[in-house]
């Protein structure tokens, strides 16, 4: 357990590293530096520009720029953004949180869906129901997110008006609703975005569920279960679901650099204040800083995410467990 | 899967052959004020969008782009992949897992954030440009597959057999380890067009894929959004277009990886990519 | 048996979570705290709410609420004399006997968001803010001509001009926003847009500022205890949707109040919608393909400091056809840098007509005469190729963009569409780095804003000339037009200056849009100004809800 905590770890430092390295790069490589690029520097004369540079090290040696970028990342500081002058790490933080709070939300309902649609149709092979559900759960996973996601809209929130249009909250609510107020509020704008994600992902998790679930079915010790009496019910929960859930667990893990990064093309559809959005905003105003800082900060969680996954899948599945 | 093959296959050839078969320009405003939003009609069998374009062409010349850039990005991750996992299964255990741990690292990283940072550096994309952009940041599952085959190949006693009579590496990568690749690198291939298909369909949606006015089936929808009301085929045609292309790519995939030649490693499934 | 309860664990938390979702609305459809909130959807945020640094109509629209001026224009908006002006700020003036002068005396009533009273050193500090060259505003211009402002006494502030001209009271009272110098008196000048201030203004209107999330939204509160009297709507809201397609839905599936500008699919549905209706006013905007003819950049690189070449390009576009397109009949081809609204219309003026025919010759003649693999027009090598810059936030011209590029492509020229942010957009226009730029301009009345966009780069007078045109007798007519007060003589002084700067094709003059609102039927707008339909936005009825 301890050799496998401390590889992973090494390697989550070094996924960092390589992060960091990239968005460093990034901000150097174009010809000339960050202050020539800078929106907010045109204007000032080439000495006060020579003395800006003086003073943000920037006529350093490129390894000593690169070591200070590096203490920088890890303090937490990460920049300021090119078009604004706000620091990159305060933007990054509330759009991490908020792709967050939209991609857990996909992910657990893609959960409950895959793992129901996918249990029922390897327990029940046969189940018309359950293989109606799936053929439909595929046709979603293959359409692509913004179709999907712009037929959602279309019913669920113009044609009928049950659900928001897009973004995150409503301002009026934010800030004179109740605490209560303020959930349902994030809970009617959730329901649409991440229900274009559970369908998409959901298929995927079913799948998976599907395979395993009927490998395990005709084994000996689940026979030996029924034999022994055990209802129906309990030898699913108990007997086949636990070593199926590993092999879930690891198809969340290979989905993992989506689930932190932001689904960038729902996220932009439904106008989501995420990562997705802010790293398009970014691209498009050519907000080096913002990218690089958004290459480490999510490289980080990934790297953290990934190693939880993994200690999860084996805690589940007791033929890993030594 | 027959089925499947035979839609992509009439798809694919209608995309080559899209100079030839297609009526008019597809950048080719032909009448601003009046065939704008044209209904389908004789002269214009799928009707004509705001800018008056046929869209018939336009449909399919995007056939053509979308097709063209999945295609050689699919190519250069299968070749790329392949070689980093040979070399990984070549170099003896402890390099190999070395090298793959490399790889793994680099999968950490979401790779439309790697093509982000590679917009942000370069400004806008030619559209070969952009093919191998995304053919580079997808390589990382196939490297795998392949390092994990070629190390099972390697392993059998035919191999030790063949190493011990003084055959090269080399040899033996081309002979006995190559031609076990194909069930995996196939299965692997088709899921990666139809991945790499709907990346550049949702790229081109949200307006970082292909520049316009080349044609490519995600501008095409972004186009037709606000007129879904008043020419609702617009959009149509390419959403349908787009679905079927890649409902078959993955029909094929997965027919693919469940045949006994992809082993028993199962494709990993790289898809909601975002 | 365990199966049963799985499934009934999860109708349970499905329920809960539908239960969530739905349960903070009322009956009707709308959060309770929601009822008279005016919610605006809008394609672009606001840049600055500080008065001398904003740029856009978004911020103009917020600013214009947050702060007051010393009097209100009428509507419809005349710029001669005082006569189409009500007080505000000021509660009476008068003006001297020369009237080189007019004493403003400020309500005593009025009061700064905080609590403090106005008072007559506000109304010096702001102006000296406006025209101070380190906050380098770019509406500093607009206060050419004003000597200084004088206090008399707590209560009165006193402006005096170098010289009389039919616009001093207009030019005055129009564009100073008055701003509190106790808060913003010790401010570094140099970074106002960063200050304390900036983040959460105060002012004096009949909105204080109650929140704004960059890029997002922004919210004003009602001032109730303002001395005008407590506005109509208790919140205004603007909601930023940078898709206009979202922006436009928004509305019309009730989230979103009013829009200020619908076109297209969106229009037609607002028309035959039950519970939302379209609004005209008037227009005082023009679009045009601005070209950057600056000269001091290294000269191989710039293509339009040729007058024959701009003609050439101007020639080459059927503008009928483009604006018919584009805008179906909502919108008219514009004449030149101004309006059919404005007094000093001539509709007859000679306009650059299109003639591809005449075009392909004149880039012949100028030695664009080879071509090359694409098609593109080449001269010694370069081929004729230009980017133009269009804002994303704009639907009506990146459709214009589009439409220009296949023109142009007809004549052998090659015209790269680059769709940026409006942020980014101003900020690339201001600094000049651009080759051409779909711009709009909302103009006024008033014949001597005109210098302000197309005078000669004279560093505060022409700040929003980007493009850099310059042309001595078109400066001289403006400016004799703007000191006389022959309104006769104005009118031809005008004419002349618009017919020097179509003769010089500055810009290809593109649309004048007829302005659609899509309004919720439980909005009742008053005096929407063309060019300012927020003029009277705190008198705005908004009533109960009716039924989705």
């Amino acid at each position: 357990m301890i050799t496998l905590l401390l590889r992973r770890l090494l390697h989550a430092v070094a996924v960092i590293a390589v992060a960091v390295t990239l968005g460093f790069a990034l901000i150097r490589l174009p010809p000339g530096d960050a202050l020539s690029g800078d929106t907010t520097q045109v204007g000032r004369s080439a000495a006060s520009r020579d003395l800006l540079r003086a003073r943000y090290g920037m006529d350093a040696p490129i390894s000593a720029q690169w070591l200070g970028y590096v203490i920088g990342a890890v303090r937490g500081d990460l920049g300021t953004s090119v078009v604004d002058g706000r620091p990159v790490s305060a933007m990054l933080g509330t759009a991490l949180g908020n792709s967050l709070v939209l991609s857990g939300t996909g992910l657990l309902a893609a959960i409950v869906v895959g793992t129901l649609v996918g249990g029922a149709q390897g327990w029940r092979p046969r189940w018309l129901p359950g293989r109606a559900i799936g053929t439909a759960l595929t046709a979603t996973y293959a359409m692509p997110e913004f179709v999907l996601a712009i037929g959602l809209i279309g019913i669920l929130s113009y044609a009928t008006g049950w659900f928001p249009v897009g973004g995150m909250h409503d301002p009026i609510t934010t800030l004179t609703g109740s605490a209560r107020e303020r959930l349902a509020d994030l809970g009617a704008h959730l329901v649409v975005p991440s229900l274009a994600l559970a369908l998409g992902w959901g298929a995927a998790i079913a799948r998976q569920q599907r395979v395993a679930l009927a490998e395990t079915v005709g084994t000996d010790f689940v026979r030996s279960a029924r034999a022994k009496g055990v209802s129906e019910g309990g030898v699913l929960l108990h007997h086949a679901l636990r070593p199926s859930l590993s092999s879930v667990t690891a198809t969340i893990g290979l989905m993992l650099p989506v689930l932190v990064g932001g689904a960038v093309v729902i996220e932009v559809v439904f106008a989501w204040p995420g990562m997705g959005t802010l790293l398009l905003r970014a691209v498009g105003q050519r907000d080096t800083p913002v990218v690089s800082g958004a290459i480490i900060v999510i490289a980080a969680a990934v790297s953290a995410s990934t190693l939880l996954v993994e200690l999860a899948v084996r805690a589940l599945d007791p033929r890993l467990r030594r | 899967m027959r089925r499947a093959l035979i839609v992509l296959a009439f798809i694919a050839a209608a995309a080559a052959l899209a100079p030839w078969l297609a009526p008019f320009d597809p950048a080719a405003q032909l009448d601003i004020v009046s065939l704008k939003n044209s209904a389908p009609s004789f002269a214009h069998p799928l009707g004509t969008d705001v800018y008056s374009r046929d869209v018939l062409s336009r449909a399919l010349f995007g056939a053509r782009t979308s097709l063209t850039v999945s295609l050689l990005a699919t190519i250069i991750a299968l070749v790329v992949g392949c070689a980093w996992g040979l070399l990984a299964a070549s170099v003896g255990a402890r390099f190999g897992a070395l090298l793959m741990s490399a790889v793994d690292v680099l999968r950490s990283i979401p790779r439309l954030l790697l093509y982000l940072g590679a917009l942000v550096l370069l400004g806008a994309m030619q559209t070969a440009g952009l093919a191998v952009l995304l053919g580079l940041t997808a390589w990382t599952g196939t490297s795998h597959l392949v390092y994990l085959r070629a190390r099972d190949v390697q392993a059998r006693p035919f191999v030790e057999g063949a190493r011990s009579l003084g055959m090269s590496q080399w040899r033996v990568l081309t002979r006995h380890v190559v031609p076990h690749l194909s069930g995996p690198l196939s299965a692997s291939g088709a899921l990666l067009l139809a991945d790499l298909l709907a990346l550049e369909a949702g790229l081109s949606f949200i307006g970082i894929g292909v520049r316009p006015p080349d044609a490519s089936w995600g501008s095409m929808i972004q186009d037709a959004l606000p007129y879904l009301r008043s020419a609702w085929w617009l959009a149509a045609v390419p959403c349908v277009l787009l679905m079927t292309t890649v409902l078959c790519a993955a029909r094929v995939a997965d027919q693919l990886s469940r045949s006994p030649q992809s082993g028993d490693h199962v494709v990993a499934d790289p898809r909601r990519h975002s | 048996m365990q199966i049963t309860i799985l499934l009934r664990v999860v109708a349970r938390v499905v329920t809960c979570a539908a239960l969530i979702a739905c349960g903070g609305t009322n009956a009707d459809g709308t959060v309770p705290s929601r009822r008279s909130v005016l919610t605006i959807s809008t394609p672009a945020d606001a840049d600055a709410l500080v008065p001398p640094l904003v740029g856009t109509t978004q911020g103009k629209q917020a600013v214009d609420l947050l702060f007051d001026f010393l009097a209100a224009a009428s509507t419809p908006l005349q710029t001669d004399g005082d006569a189409g002006f009500t007080p505000q700020l000021a509660a009476s003036w008068r003006w001297s006997t020369d009237s080189l002068s007019v004493a403003f005396s400020i309500d005593p009533r009025a009061r700064w968001h905080d609590g403090t009273p106005v008072r007559a050193n506000d109304v010096r500090f702001s102006f000296a803010l406006y025209i101070d060259p380190v906050v380098a505003s770019p509406h500093a211009g607009n206060f050419e001509g004003i000597d200084s402002v004088s206090v008399r006494d707590s209560l009165t502030a006193v402006v005096w001009w170098k010289a009389r001209h039919p616009e001093q009271f207009f030019q005055i009272a129009y564009n100073l926003a008055i701003m509190p110098e106790h808060l913003l008196g010790s401010v570094r000048r140099d970074s106002l847009a960063s200050s304390a201030f900036a983040d959460h203004p105060v002012g004096s209107g009949r909105y204080r500022f109650e929140q704004w999330n960059r890029t997002r939204d922004l919210v004003l509160a009602a001032d109730t205890a303002n001395y005008r009297g407590a506005p109509g709507a208790s919140r205004v809201v603007w909601i930023v949707s940078a898709d206009p397609t979202a922006a436009s839905l928004s509305v019309l599936s009730g989230q979103a109040d009013m829009i200020e500008s619908v076109r297209g699919d969106a229009f037609t549905q607002a028309r035959g919608s039950g519970s939302v209706r379209t609004v005209e006013y008037g227009s005082f905007d023009y679009a045009y393909l601005m070209f950057n003819t600056e000269r001091t950049v290294a000269a191989q690189r710039r293509l339009f400091n040729d007058r024959a070449l701009r003609v050439a390009l101007t020639q080459s576009i059927d503008r009928d056809a483009v604006v018919a397109s584009a805008l179906d009949s909502l919108g008219s081809v514009a004449l030149g840098p101004f309006t059919r609204a404005s007094a000093s219309v001539d509709t007859t003026m000679r306009q650059i007509e299109f003639d591809s025919a005449a075009a392909n010759r004149a880039l012949d003649a100028l030695g664009w005469s080879g071509r090359n693999p694409d098609g593109v027009r080449t001269k010694a090598g370069r081929a004729l190729e230009f980017e133009v810059l269009v804002p994303s936030s704009s639907a009506t011209r990146q459709r214009v963009a589009v439409l220009l590029q296949d023109q142009f492509k007809r004549v052998g020229v090659q015209m790269n569409i680059a769709s940026l942010e409006p942020q980014a957009f101003g900020s690339r226009l201001e600094k000049g780095v651009f080759d051409a730029a779909l711009n709009m301009w909302r103009t006024d009345p008033s014949p001597s804003t005109i210098r302000q966009v197309w005078g000669s780069p004279n560093g505060a007078l022409a700040a929003a000339n980007f493009g850099h045109y310059a042309n001595r007798h078109f400066d001289a007519d403006i400016d004799s037009a703007s000191v006389t007060f022959d309104s006769a003589r104005r009118r031809v002084l005008l004419r002349r200056a618009y017919q020097t700067i179509v003769d010089d094709a500055a810009a290809v003059w593109l649309y004048e849009p007829r302005n659609f609102a899509a309004i919720n039927n439980r909005v009742q707008p008053v005096r929407m100004r063309a060019d300012a339909w927020w003029a009277a936005l705190a008198d705005w009825r908004v009533s109960e809800p009716a039924s989705r």
